[in-house]
Protein backbone atom coordinates (compact mmCIF):
# COMPACT_ATOMS: atom_id res chain seq x y z
CA UNK A 1 0.00 0.00 0.00
CA UNK A 2 2.75 2.50 1.36
CA UNK A 3 4.78 1.30 -1.75
CA UNK A 4 2.07 2.14 -4.31
CA UNK A 5 1.60 5.90 -2.93
CA UNK A 6 4.74 6.36 -2.78
CA UNK A 7 4.80 5.70 -6.98
CA UNK A 8 1.77 7.67 -7.29
CA UNK A 9 1.98 10.94 -5.00
CA UNK A 10 5.88 10.35 -4.11
CA UNK A 11 5.72 14.24 -2.67
CA UNK A 12 2.86 13.95 -0.48
CA UNK A 13 4.81 10.63 0.86
CA UNK A 14 8.39 12.47 1.42
CA UNK A 15 6.53 14.99 3.76
CA UNK A 16 3.22 13.73 5.38
CA UNK A 17 3.78 15.57 8.23
CA UNK A 18 3.75 18.80 6.52
CA UNK A 19 0.66 17.78 4.90
CA UNK A 20 -0.88 16.79 8.20
CA UNK A 21 -0.09 20.68 9.51
CA UNK A 22 -1.31 22.12 6.84
CA UNK A 23 -4.71 20.32 7.19
CA UNK A 24 -4.96 21.38 11.27
CA UNK A 25 -4.44 25.25 9.99
CA UNK A 26 -7.22 25.15 8.06
CA UNK A 27 -9.52 23.11 10.50
CA UNK A 28 -8.38 26.26 13.29
CA UNK A 29 -8.93 28.47 10.68
CA UNK A 30 -12.59 27.53 9.87
CA UNK A 31 -13.01 26.32 13.46
CA UNK A 32 -12.60 29.98 14.50
CA UNK A 33 -14.03 32.28 11.71
CA UNK A 34 -17.09 30.18 11.24
CA UNK A 35 -18.55 30.54 14.80
CA UNK A 36 -18.21 34.05 15.16
CA UNK A 37 -19.13 34.75 10.84
CA UNK A 38 -22.21 33.29 12.46
CA UNK A 39 -23.56 35.18 15.25
CA UNK A 40 -21.99 38.68 13.32
CA UNK A 41 -23.62 37.43 9.96
CA UNK A 42 -26.86 36.39 11.86
CA UNK A 43 -26.75 39.84 13.66
CA UNK A 44 -26.45 42.14 10.64
CA UNK A 45 -28.86 39.87 8.55
CA UNK A 46 -31.53 40.52 10.96
CA UNK A 47 -30.72 44.03 11.61
CA UNK A 48 -31.45 44.32 7.72
CA UNK A 49 -34.38 43.06 7.94
CA UNK A 50 -35.53 43.95 10.69
CA UNK A 51 -34.40 47.65 9.43
CA UNK A 52 -36.30 47.48 5.90
CA UNK A 53 -38.88 49.79 4.85
CA UNK A 54 -42.20 48.25 6.10
CA UNK A 55 -39.92 46.01 8.94
CA UNK A 56 -40.43 45.29 12.25
CA UNK A 57 -38.45 48.30 13.49
CA UNK A 58 -38.20 50.07 10.56
CA UNK A 59 -34.94 52.62 10.45
CA UNK A 60 -33.98 54.07 6.73
CA UNK A 61 -30.29 54.90 8.40
CA UNK A 62 -29.92 52.00 9.60
CA UNK A 63 -31.09 49.86 6.72
CA UNK A 64 -29.11 52.00 4.19
CA UNK A 65 -25.94 51.88 6.40
CA UNK A 66 -25.43 48.02 6.98
CA UNK A 67 -27.01 47.44 3.77
CA UNK A 68 -24.75 49.83 2.32
CA UNK A 69 -21.41 48.34 4.34
CA UNK A 70 -22.44 44.96 3.02
CA UNK A 71 -22.23 45.06 -0.66
CA UNK A 72 -19.14 47.33 -0.11
CA UNK A 73 -17.04 44.22 1.30
CA UNK A 74 -19.11 41.60 -1.10
CA UNK A 75 -17.71 43.87 -3.99
CA UNK A 76 -14.18 43.64 -3.14
CA UNK A 77 -12.37 40.14 -4.15
CA UNK A 78 -11.20 38.08 -1.19
CA UNK A 79 -7.54 38.05 -1.94
CA UNK A 80 -7.88 41.69 -2.49
CA UNK A 81 -9.66 42.21 0.62
CA UNK A 82 -6.77 40.09 2.24
CA UNK A 83 -4.24 42.38 1.41
CA UNK A 84 -5.76 45.38 2.31
CA UNK A 85 -7.11 43.71 5.85
CA UNK A 86 -3.60 43.04 6.22
CA UNK A 87 -2.69 46.49 8.24
CA UNK A 88 -5.77 46.02 10.40
CA UNK A 89 -5.13 42.42 11.18
CA UNK A 90 -1.40 43.89 12.72
CA UNK A 91 -3.27 46.48 14.44
CA UNK A 92 -5.98 43.63 15.90
CA UNK A 93 -4.56 40.66 16.63
CA UNK A 94 -0.70 41.53 16.40
CA UNK A 95 0.16 39.92 13.19
CA UNK A 96 -0.71 39.54 9.63
CA UNK A 97 0.51 35.94 9.15
CA UNK A 98 -0.35 32.58 10.27
CA UNK A 99 -3.44 30.82 11.63
CA UNK A 100 -4.19 34.23 13.77
CA UNK A 101 -3.27 36.49 10.61
CA UNK A 102 -5.87 35.23 8.95
CA UNK A 103 -9.03 35.84 10.80
CA UNK A 104 -9.59 39.01 10.16
CA UNK A 105 -9.84 39.23 6.51
CA UNK A 106 -11.47 35.58 6.83
CA UNK A 107 -14.37 37.38 8.77
CA UNK A 108 -14.46 40.49 6.47
CA UNK A 109 -15.19 37.95 3.91
CA UNK A 110 -17.43 35.93 5.25
CA UNK A 111 -19.64 37.92 7.36
CA UNK A 112 -21.57 40.35 4.61
CA UNK A 113 -22.01 37.15 3.10
CA UNK A 114 -23.73 35.72 5.52
CA UNK A 115 -25.60 38.52 6.55
CA UNK A 116 -26.91 38.57 3.07
CA UNK A 117 -27.84 34.65 3.00
CA UNK A 118 -29.53 35.21 6.07
CA UNK A 119 -31.30 37.89 4.72
CA UNK A 120 -32.85 36.14 2.15
CA UNK A 121 -34.04 33.50 3.73
CA UNK A 122 -35.75 35.74 6.43
CA UNK A 123 -37.25 37.18 3.17
CA UNK A 124 -39.06 33.68 2.15
CA UNK A 125 -41.61 33.90 5.90
CA UNK A 126 -44.77 35.08 4.19
CA UNK A 127 -45.67 38.12 5.14
CA UNK A 128 -48.74 37.20 6.61
CA UNK A 129 -47.19 35.22 9.80
CA UNK A 130 -45.88 38.40 10.61
CA UNK A 131 -49.62 39.84 10.35
CA UNK A 132 -50.72 36.78 12.10
CA UNK A 133 -48.11 37.57 15.21
CA UNK A 134 -49.15 41.28 15.38
CA UNK A 135 -52.55 40.84 15.40
CA UNK A 136 -52.09 38.19 18.30
CA UNK A 137 -49.95 41.18 20.41
CA UNK A 138 -46.29 40.33 19.41
CA UNK A 139 -44.17 42.85 19.89
CA UNK A 140 -40.94 43.71 16.74
CA UNK A 141 -38.17 41.63 19.00
CA UNK A 142 -40.78 38.89 19.82
CA UNK A 143 -41.51 38.66 16.02
CA UNK A 144 -38.37 38.39 14.78
CA UNK A 145 -37.27 36.09 17.40
CA UNK A 146 -40.41 33.53 17.72
CA UNK A 147 -41.51 34.35 13.82
CA UNK A 148 -38.54 35.17 11.28
CA UNK A 149 -35.57 33.36 12.93
CA UNK A 150 -37.66 30.41 14.24
CA UNK A 151 -39.17 29.88 10.40
CA UNK A 152 -36.24 30.32 8.64
CA UNK A 153 -34.16 27.84 10.68
CA UNK A 154 -34.05 25.86 6.91
CA UNK A 155 -32.94 28.65 4.65
CA UNK A 156 -30.43 29.49 7.32
CA UNK A 157 -29.12 26.46 8.06
CA UNK A 158 -28.95 26.39 3.74
CA UNK A 159 -27.34 29.50 3.71
CA UNK A 160 -24.72 28.68 6.78
CA UNK A 161 -23.82 25.73 4.50
CA UNK A 162 -22.62 27.42 1.45
CA UNK A 163 -21.46 30.52 3.60
CA UNK A 164 -18.72 27.37 5.28
CA UNK A 165 -17.66 25.96 1.75
CA UNK A 166 -16.81 29.17 0.78
CA UNK A 167 -15.54 30.12 3.44
CA UNK A 168 -12.80 26.81 2.78
CA UNK A 169 -12.53 28.31 -0.57
CA UNK A 170 -11.09 31.72 1.35
CA UNK A 171 -8.58 29.69 3.83
CA UNK A 172 -6.85 28.60 0.27
CA UNK A 173 -6.86 32.17 -0.66
CA UNK A 174 -5.68 33.41 2.44
CA UNK A 175 -2.81 30.57 2.42
CA UNK A 176 -1.59 31.80 -0.21
CA UNK A 177 -0.48 35.16 1.21
CA UNK A 178 1.09 33.58 4.19
CA UNK A 179 -1.97 32.14 6.34
CA UNK A 180 -0.67 28.26 6.04
CA UNK A 181 -3.03 26.07 5.79
CA UNK A 182 -3.77 23.31 2.66
CA UNK A 183 -4.17 26.19 0.30
CA UNK A 184 -0.43 27.32 1.43
CA UNK A 185 0.34 23.97 1.30
CA UNK A 186 -0.74 23.30 -2.12
CA UNK A 187 0.95 26.44 -3.46
CA UNK A 188 4.03 25.96 -2.04
CA UNK A 189 4.62 22.85 -3.79
CA UNK A 190 2.53 22.42 -6.55
CA UNK A 191 4.12 25.18 -8.42
CA UNK A 192 7.33 23.57 -8.19
CA UNK A 193 6.68 20.57 -10.57
CA UNK A 194 4.62 18.55 -7.51
CA UNK A 195 1.56 18.37 -9.03
CA UNK A 196 0.59 15.36 -7.21
CA UNK A 197 0.64 17.81 -3.87
CA UNK A 198 -1.95 20.28 -5.02
CA UNK A 199 -3.99 17.08 -6.50
CA UNK A 200 -4.04 14.97 -3.31
CA UNK A 201 -5.30 18.98 -1.35
CA UNK A 202 -7.80 19.23 -3.97
CA UNK A 203 -9.27 15.86 -3.09
CA UNK A 204 -9.00 16.91 0.98
CA UNK A 205 -10.90 20.26 0.22
CA UNK A 206 -13.31 18.16 -1.83
CA UNK A 207 -14.07 15.45 1.12
CA UNK A 208 -14.83 18.31 3.21
CA UNK A 209 -16.47 20.04 1.20
CA UNK A 210 -18.96 17.50 0.44
CA UNK A 211 -19.18 16.49 4.22
CA UNK A 212 -20.58 19.76 5.09
CA UNK A 213 -23.03 20.04 2.51
CA UNK A 214 -24.45 16.81 3.26
CA UNK A 215 -24.55 17.26 6.70
CA UNK A 216 -26.05 20.78 6.01
CA UNK A 217 -28.53 19.33 3.48
CA UNK A 218 -30.20 17.10 6.56
CA UNK A 219 -30.11 19.91 9.23
CA UNK A 220 -32.01 21.80 6.98
CA UNK A 221 -34.38 18.69 6.06
CA UNK A 222 -34.72 17.60 9.40
CA UNK A 223 -36.33 21.41 10.30
CA UNK A 224 -38.49 21.29 7.63
CA UNK A 225 -41.59 20.28 8.33
CA UNK B 1 -68.17 46.31 21.88
CA UNK B 2 -66.84 47.46 18.64
CA UNK B 3 -67.50 51.53 17.37
CA UNK B 4 -66.19 52.94 14.49
CA UNK B 5 -66.99 56.54 13.90
CA UNK B 6 -66.02 58.19 10.07
CA UNK B 7 -63.18 56.40 9.63
CA UNK B 8 -60.99 56.80 6.61
CA UNK B 9 -57.84 55.30 5.25
CA UNK B 10 -55.92 56.41 2.54
CA UNK B 11 -52.78 54.48 1.19
CA UNK B 12 -49.60 56.14 0.14
CA UNK B 13 -49.73 60.18 0.51
CA UNK B 14 -51.97 62.87 -0.85
CA UNK B 15 -53.17 60.99 -4.10
CA UNK B 16 -52.83 57.93 -2.50
CA UNK B 17 -55.90 55.35 -2.61
CA UNK B 18 -58.77 55.87 -0.45
CA UNK B 19 -59.35 52.46 0.51
CA UNK B 20 -61.84 53.13 3.15
CA UNK B 21 -64.23 56.26 2.76
CA UNK B 22 -65.79 57.52 5.73
CA UNK B 23 -67.11 54.99 7.21
CA UNK B 24 -68.79 54.67 10.36
CA UNK B 25 -70.25 51.23 12.14
CA UNK B 26 -71.61 49.90 15.53
CA UNK B 27 -71.33 46.60 16.27
CA UNK B 28 -73.32 45.14 19.13
CA UNK B 29 -71.98 42.90 21.81
CA UNK B 30 -72.54 39.11 20.76
CA UNK B 31 -73.29 40.26 17.55
CA UNK B 32 -72.02 38.16 14.07
CA UNK B 33 -72.16 40.91 12.01
CA UNK B 34 -70.34 41.07 8.17
CA UNK B 35 -69.11 43.12 5.95
CA UNK B 36 -68.97 42.05 2.41
CA UNK B 37 -67.74 43.74 -0.78
CA UNK B 38 -66.17 43.04 -3.94
CA UNK B 39 -62.57 42.56 -4.19
CA UNK B 40 -60.83 46.10 -3.65
CA UNK B 41 -64.20 47.62 -2.20
CA UNK B 42 -61.52 48.08 1.42
CA UNK B 43 -63.16 45.41 3.37
CA UNK B 44 -60.15 44.11 4.53
CA UNK B 45 -58.53 47.59 5.06
CA UNK B 46 -61.61 48.53 7.11
CA UNK B 47 -61.03 45.29 9.31
CA UNK B 48 -57.41 46.08 10.21
CA UNK B 49 -58.60 48.98 11.45
CA UNK B 50 -60.15 47.52 14.60
CA UNK B 51 -57.10 46.23 15.72
CA UNK B 52 -54.80 48.54 14.55
CA UNK B 53 -53.18 46.50 12.23
CA UNK B 54 -53.35 49.58 9.58
CA UNK B 55 -54.15 52.70 11.30
CA UNK B 56 -56.94 54.69 9.97
CA UNK B 57 -55.84 58.49 8.43
CA UNK B 58 -58.64 59.60 10.49
CA UNK B 59 -61.80 58.40 12.55
CA UNK B 60 -61.77 56.97 15.78
CA UNK B 61 -61.85 53.22 16.71
CA UNK B 62 -62.98 51.89 19.93
CA UNK B 63 -62.88 48.30 20.94
CA UNK B 64 -64.49 47.50 24.44
CA UNK B 65 -65.05 50.66 25.25
CA UNK B 66 -61.18 51.75 25.01
CA UNK B 67 -59.97 54.26 22.28
CA UNK B 68 -57.36 52.44 20.01
CA UNK B 69 -57.09 55.43 17.79
CA UNK B 70 -59.06 59.03 17.53
CA UNK B 71 -57.37 60.48 14.52
CA UNK B 72 -59.11 64.11 13.48
CA UNK B 73 -59.70 64.86 10.20
CA UNK B 74 -57.50 67.43 9.20
CA UNK B 75 -57.85 68.13 5.45
CA UNK B 76 -54.35 67.03 4.03
CA UNK B 77 -53.01 67.75 6.76
CA UNK B 78 -54.45 64.68 8.36
CA UNK B 79 -51.33 62.19 5.99
CA UNK B 80 -49.01 64.25 8.74
CA UNK B 81 -47.85 62.14 11.63
CA UNK B 82 -48.32 65.46 13.59
CA UNK B 83 -51.85 66.18 13.29
CA UNK B 84 -53.33 68.20 16.27
CA UNK B 85 -55.25 66.21 19.21
CA UNK B 86 -54.69 62.90 17.90
CA UNK B 87 -54.94 60.26 20.52
CA UNK B 88 -53.21 57.05 19.98
CA UNK B 89 -53.50 54.01 22.59
CA UNK B 90 -49.56 53.40 23.67
CA UNK B 91 -48.01 50.73 21.88
CA UNK B 92 -47.80 48.32 24.72
CA UNK B 93 -51.12 49.01 25.74
CA UNK B 94 -52.66 48.42 21.99
CA UNK B 95 -50.17 44.85 22.10
CA UNK B 96 -52.29 43.85 25.37
CA UNK B 97 -55.71 44.96 23.23
CA UNK B 98 -54.90 43.09 20.65
CA UNK B 99 -54.33 39.43 22.54
CA UNK B 100 -58.82 40.67 23.33
CA UNK B 101 -59.07 40.64 19.38
CA UNK B 102 -58.65 37.35 17.63
CA UNK B 103 -57.95 37.48 13.94
CA UNK B 104 -58.16 34.42 11.31
CA UNK B 105 -57.46 34.61 8.04
CA UNK B 106 -58.10 33.20 4.16
CA UNK B 107 -54.17 31.71 4.02
CA UNK B 108 -54.37 30.50 7.92
CA UNK B 109 -50.98 32.25 8.75
CA UNK B 110 -50.14 29.11 10.60
CA UNK B 111 -46.23 28.76 11.57
CA UNK B 112 -45.08 26.12 9.46
CA UNK B 113 -42.53 24.76 11.86
CA UNK B 114 -44.47 24.79 14.60
CA UNK B 115 -46.33 22.10 15.72
CA UNK B 116 -50.71 22.45 15.90
CA UNK B 117 -50.20 22.66 19.96
CA UNK B 118 -47.20 24.89 19.26
CA UNK B 119 -49.20 27.75 16.88
CA UNK B 120 -51.93 27.42 19.29
CA UNK B 121 -49.88 27.89 22.53
CA UNK B 122 -48.22 30.70 20.34
CA UNK B 123 -50.02 34.02 21.82
CA UNK B 124 -49.92 32.25 25.39
CA UNK B 125 -46.34 33.13 25.83
CA UNK B 126 -46.37 35.98 28.63
CA UNK B 127 -50.03 35.11 29.52
CA UNK B 128 -48.87 34.47 32.65
CA UNK B 129 -49.79 30.73 32.69
CA UNK B 130 -47.87 28.02 33.80
CA UNK B 131 -46.77 25.28 31.43
CA UNK B 132 -49.64 23.12 32.89
CA UNK B 133 -52.00 25.45 32.45
CA UNK B 134 -51.29 26.41 29.25
CA UNK B 135 -51.23 22.80 27.70
CA UNK B 136 -54.68 22.05 29.51
CA UNK B 137 -55.46 25.20 27.79
CA UNK B 138 -54.42 24.27 24.51
CA UNK B 139 -55.96 20.45 24.56
CA UNK B 140 -59.11 22.57 25.46
CA UNK B 141 -59.24 24.91 22.77
CA UNK B 142 -58.38 21.35 20.31
CA UNK B 143 -61.10 19.85 21.50
CA UNK B 144 -63.51 23.01 20.97
CA UNK B 145 -62.61 23.38 17.35
CA UNK B 146 -62.86 19.13 17.18
CA UNK B 147 -59.02 18.70 16.10
CA UNK B 148 -57.81 17.02 19.94
CA UNK B 149 -55.75 14.04 18.40
CA UNK B 150 -54.24 16.85 15.59
CA UNK B 151 -51.69 18.15 18.37
CA UNK B 152 -48.25 16.95 17.42
CA UNK B 153 -49.14 17.11 13.62
CA UNK B 154 -47.32 20.04 11.82
CA UNK B 155 -49.76 22.30 9.70
CA UNK B 156 -48.36 21.07 6.29
CA UNK B 157 -50.21 17.44 7.35
CA UNK B 158 -53.77 19.08 7.70
CA UNK B 159 -56.11 19.74 5.33
CA UNK B 160 -57.00 23.74 4.56
CA UNK B 161 -60.89 23.23 7.47
CA UNK B 162 -58.27 21.64 9.45
CA UNK B 163 -56.10 24.41 9.24
CA UNK B 164 -58.62 27.10 9.36
CA UNK B 165 -59.60 25.14 13.03
CA UNK B 166 -56.36 25.29 14.29
CA UNK B 167 -56.21 29.11 13.49
CA UNK B 168 -59.72 29.92 15.20
CA UNK B 169 -58.26 27.67 18.31
CA UNK B 170 -55.07 29.96 18.31
CA UNK B 171 -57.32 33.07 18.12
CA UNK B 172 -59.14 31.99 20.99
CA UNK B 173 -56.27 31.68 22.82
CA UNK B 174 -56.63 34.35 25.03
CA UNK B 175 -60.02 34.33 25.42
CA UNK B 176 -61.10 37.22 23.08
CA UNK B 177 -64.41 39.33 23.06
CA UNK B 178 -63.82 40.19 19.48
CA UNK B 179 -63.45 37.54 16.64
CA UNK B 180 -62.34 38.89 13.26
CA UNK B 181 -62.47 36.79 9.94
CA UNK B 182 -60.70 38.01 7.30
CA UNK B 183 -62.19 36.04 4.17
CA UNK B 184 -61.66 32.88 6.55
CA UNK B 185 -63.66 30.71 3.87
CA UNK B 186 -62.48 32.21 0.38
CA UNK B 187 -59.99 29.34 0.13
CA UNK B 188 -62.41 26.62 1.26
CA UNK B 189 -64.37 24.32 -0.51
CA UNK B 190 -68.22 24.84 -0.14
CA UNK B 191 -68.73 22.07 2.05
CA UNK B 192 -65.70 22.87 4.72
CA UNK B 193 -66.93 26.61 4.56
CA UNK B 194 -70.36 25.22 5.88
CA UNK B 195 -68.69 23.20 8.64
CA UNK B 196 -65.96 26.36 9.60
CA UNK B 197 -68.97 28.67 9.45
CA UNK B 198 -70.99 26.15 11.69
CA UNK B 199 -68.23 25.76 13.92
CA UNK B 200 -67.70 29.77 14.28
CA UNK B 201 -71.53 30.13 14.89
CA UNK B 202 -71.10 27.47 17.50
CA UNK B 203 -68.50 29.45 19.71
CA UNK B 204 -70.43 32.61 19.14
CA UNK B 205 -73.79 31.00 20.98
CA UNK B 206 -71.05 29.12 23.52
CA UNK B 207 -69.25 32.31 24.46
CA UNK B 208 -70.60 35.49 23.14
CA UNK B 209 -68.23 36.58 21.60
CA UNK B 210 -68.34 39.59 18.97
CA UNK B 211 -67.55 38.33 15.54
CA UNK B 212 -66.72 40.10 12.26
CA UNK B 213 -67.03 38.33 9.29
CA UNK B 214 -65.39 39.79 6.38
CA UNK B 215 -66.28 38.24 3.11
CA UNK B 216 -67.38 38.72 -0.69
CA UNK B 217 -69.87 35.57 -0.96
CA UNK B 218 -73.39 36.31 0.09
CA UNK B 219 -73.78 32.83 1.17
CA UNK B 220 -71.76 33.71 4.14
CA UNK B 221 -73.73 36.27 5.33
CA UNK B 222 -76.36 34.25 4.55
CA UNK B 223 -75.45 31.84 6.47
CA UNK B 224 -74.46 33.29 9.70
CA UNK B 225 -74.47 37.18 10.45
CA UNK B 226 -77.12 38.66 12.19
CA UNK B 227 -76.25 41.60 10.42
CA UNK B 228 -74.53 43.06 7.48
CA UNK B 229 -72.72 46.03 5.98
CA UNK B 230 -72.38 46.07 2.11
CA UNK B 231 -68.97 48.01 1.28
CA UNK B 232 -68.44 49.53 -2.49
CA UNK B 233 -66.07 51.42 -3.25
CA UNK B 234 -64.74 52.23 0.73
CA UNK B 235 -68.03 53.23 1.98
CA UNK B 236 -70.61 51.75 3.40
CA UNK B 237 -73.72 51.81 1.42
CA UNK B 238 -76.05 49.69 2.71
CA UNK B 239 -75.94 48.57 6.41
CA UNK B 240 -78.89 46.35 8.65
CA UNK B 241 -80.41 43.20 9.45
CA UNK B 242 -79.43 40.29 7.33
CA UNK B 243 -83.09 40.04 6.51
CA UNK B 244 -84.44 43.33 5.71
CA UNK B 245 -81.03 44.19 3.47
CA UNK B 246 -81.88 40.71 1.89
CA UNK B 247 -85.56 41.25 1.44
CA UNK B 248 -85.48 44.95 0.31
CA UNK B 249 -82.03 45.67 -0.98
CA UNK B 250 -81.71 49.46 -2.03
CA UNK B 251 -78.07 49.79 -4.04
CA UNK B 252 -77.24 48.08 -7.20
CA UNK B 253 -74.09 46.20 -5.40
CA UNK B 254 -76.44 44.90 -2.70
CA UNK B 255 -78.63 43.37 -5.47
CA UNK B 256 -76.42 42.20 -6.91
CA UNK B 257 -74.59 39.99 -4.26
CA UNK B 258 -78.15 38.78 -3.62
CA UNK B 259 -78.63 37.75 -7.18
CA UNK B 260 -75.27 35.42 -7.21
CA UNK B 261 -77.04 33.17 -4.22
CA UNK B 262 -79.96 32.94 -5.73
CA UNK B 263 -81.49 31.50 -9.53
CA UNK B 264 -84.41 34.27 -9.42
CA UNK B 265 -82.13 36.86 -11.97
CA UNK B 266 -81.18 33.96 -14.11
CA UNK B 267 -84.03 34.57 -16.17
CA UNK B 268 -82.47 37.79 -17.05
CA UNK B 269 -79.98 35.76 -18.69
CA UNK B 270 -82.63 33.47 -20.53
CA UNK B 271 -84.89 36.79 -22.08
CA UNK B 272 -81.45 38.25 -23.42
CA UNK B 273 -80.70 35.09 -25.33
CA UNK B 274 -84.14 34.52 -26.76
CA UNK B 275 -84.92 31.32 -24.88
CA UNK B 276 -87.51 29.47 -26.17
CA UNK B 277 -88.82 28.88 -22.14
CA UNK B 278 -89.33 32.65 -22.04
CA UNK B 279 -91.21 33.31 -25.52
CA UNK B 280 -94.78 34.63 -25.25
CA UNK B 281 -97.52 35.24 -26.40
CA UNK B 282 -99.24 38.31 -26.54
CA UNK B 283 -100.63 39.59 -23.91
CA UNK B 284 -98.77 37.25 -21.21
CA UNK B 285 -96.10 38.83 -18.82
CA UNK B 286 -92.89 37.33 -17.40
CA UNK B 287 -93.04 38.83 -13.80
CA UNK B 288 -90.38 38.28 -10.48
CA UNK B 289 -92.56 38.16 -7.17
CA UNK B 290 -90.80 38.47 -4.13
CA UNK B 291 -92.15 38.01 -1.09
CA UNK B 292 -90.84 38.70 2.52
CA UNK B 293 -91.93 37.49 6.11
CA UNK B 294 -95.58 38.29 6.19
CA UNK B 295 -96.72 37.03 2.72
CA UNK B 296 -94.54 33.60 2.72
CA UNK B 297 -96.95 31.53 3.69
CA UNK B 298 -100.15 33.15 2.16
CA UNK B 299 -101.27 31.32 -1.05
CA UNK B 300 -101.10 34.03 -3.43
CA UNK B 301 -101.19 32.57 -6.54
CA UNK B 302 -103.87 30.44 -5.91
CA UNK B 303 -105.46 33.82 -4.80
CA UNK B 304 -104.76 35.63 -8.06
CA UNK B 305 -105.57 32.77 -10.15
CA UNK B 306 -108.95 32.24 -8.82
CA UNK B 307 -109.84 35.77 -8.89
CA UNK B 308 -108.19 37.39 -11.85
CA UNK B 309 -108.98 33.95 -13.84
CA UNK B 310 -104.65 34.55 -14.66
CA UNK B 311 -103.11 31.29 -15.72
CA UNK B 312 -99.68 31.12 -13.85
CA UNK B 313 -96.61 29.17 -15.00
CA UNK B 314 -94.08 29.27 -12.90
CA UNK B 315 -90.51 29.13 -14.32
CA UNK B 316 -88.19 29.33 -10.96
CA UNK B 317 -88.80 29.48 -7.53
CA UNK B 318 -86.54 29.87 -4.34
CA UNK B 319 -87.49 29.77 -0.98
CA UNK B 320 -84.73 30.71 1.94
CA UNK B 321 -84.29 30.93 5.52
CA UNK B 322 -82.59 33.79 6.63
CA UNK B 323 -81.79 34.77 10.10
CA UNK B 324 -84.49 32.29 11.37
CA UNK B 325 -87.06 34.21 8.88
CA UNK B 326 -88.40 32.92 5.03
CA UNK B 327 -87.47 34.53 2.06
CA UNK B 328 -88.68 33.58 -1.04
CA UNK B 329 -89.90 34.74 -4.89
CA UNK B 330 -90.63 33.07 -7.87
CA UNK B 331 -90.48 33.80 -11.60
CA UNK B 332 -93.50 33.25 -13.70
CA UNK B 333 -95.28 33.82 -17.12
CA UNK B 334 -98.98 35.52 -16.17
CA UNK B 335 -101.04 35.21 -18.78
CA UNK B 336 -104.79 36.05 -18.94
CA UNK B 337 -107.00 39.88 -19.57
CA UNK B 338 -106.58 40.62 -15.84
CA UNK B 339 -102.83 40.31 -15.31
CA UNK B 340 -102.47 43.79 -14.29
CA UNK B 341 -105.45 43.91 -11.80
CA UNK B 342 -103.58 40.54 -10.91
CA UNK B 343 -99.93 42.64 -10.65
CA UNK B 344 -102.11 45.23 -8.46
CA UNK B 345 -103.33 42.89 -6.01
CA UNK B 346 -100.28 41.27 -5.32
CA UNK B 347 -98.54 44.95 -4.68
CA UNK B 348 -101.58 45.16 -1.95
CA UNK B 349 -99.94 42.27 -0.22
CA UNK B 350 -96.74 43.64 -0.25
CA UNK B 351 -95.22 40.86 -2.63
CA UNK B 352 -92.73 43.16 -4.66
CA UNK B 353 -93.38 42.92 -8.23
CA UNK B 354 -90.99 43.43 -11.30
CA UNK B 355 -92.22 43.23 -14.77
CA UNK B 356 -89.40 41.86 -17.07
CA UNK B 357 -91.09 41.35 -20.61
CA UNK B 358 -94.23 41.63 -22.01
CA UNK B 359 -95.40 39.75 -24.83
Amino acid sequence: MAEFLNSIIPNVMSKPDLLWKAFVETLQMLALTAPISFLLGLVLGVAVVAAKPGGVLRNKWVYLLVGKVIDLFRSIPFILLALIMMELSRLVVGTATGVKGAIIPLLFGTVPFFARQVETAMAEVPPGLIEAAESMGCGPWDILWRVYLKESIPGIVRGGTITLVSLIGFTAMAGAIGAGGLGNFAISYGTRHQMDVAYVVILIILVMVSLIQTVGNRIAKKATH
Amino acid sequence: MIRLEHVSKIFGGKAGVHAVRDVSLEIAPGEIFGIIGYSGAGKSTLVRCINLLEEPTCGKVTVDGQVLADIPAAGEKALNEQVRGAVRMPQAQLREMRKKIGMIFQQFNLMPSRTVAENVAFPLKGSGLSREAAAAKVTGLLELVGLPDKAGAYPSQLSGGQKQRVAIARALANDPKVLLCDEATSALDPQTTQSILRLIRDINQKTGITVVVITHEMAVVKEICHKVAVMDGGRVVEEGRVYDVFSNPREEVTRSFIATTSNLSKVEELIEANDPMVALEPGELIVRLSYGRNNVSEATISEISRRFGVDVSIIYSNMEILDGAPLGGLVAILSGEKGREAIGYLSEKNVVVEVLKRG
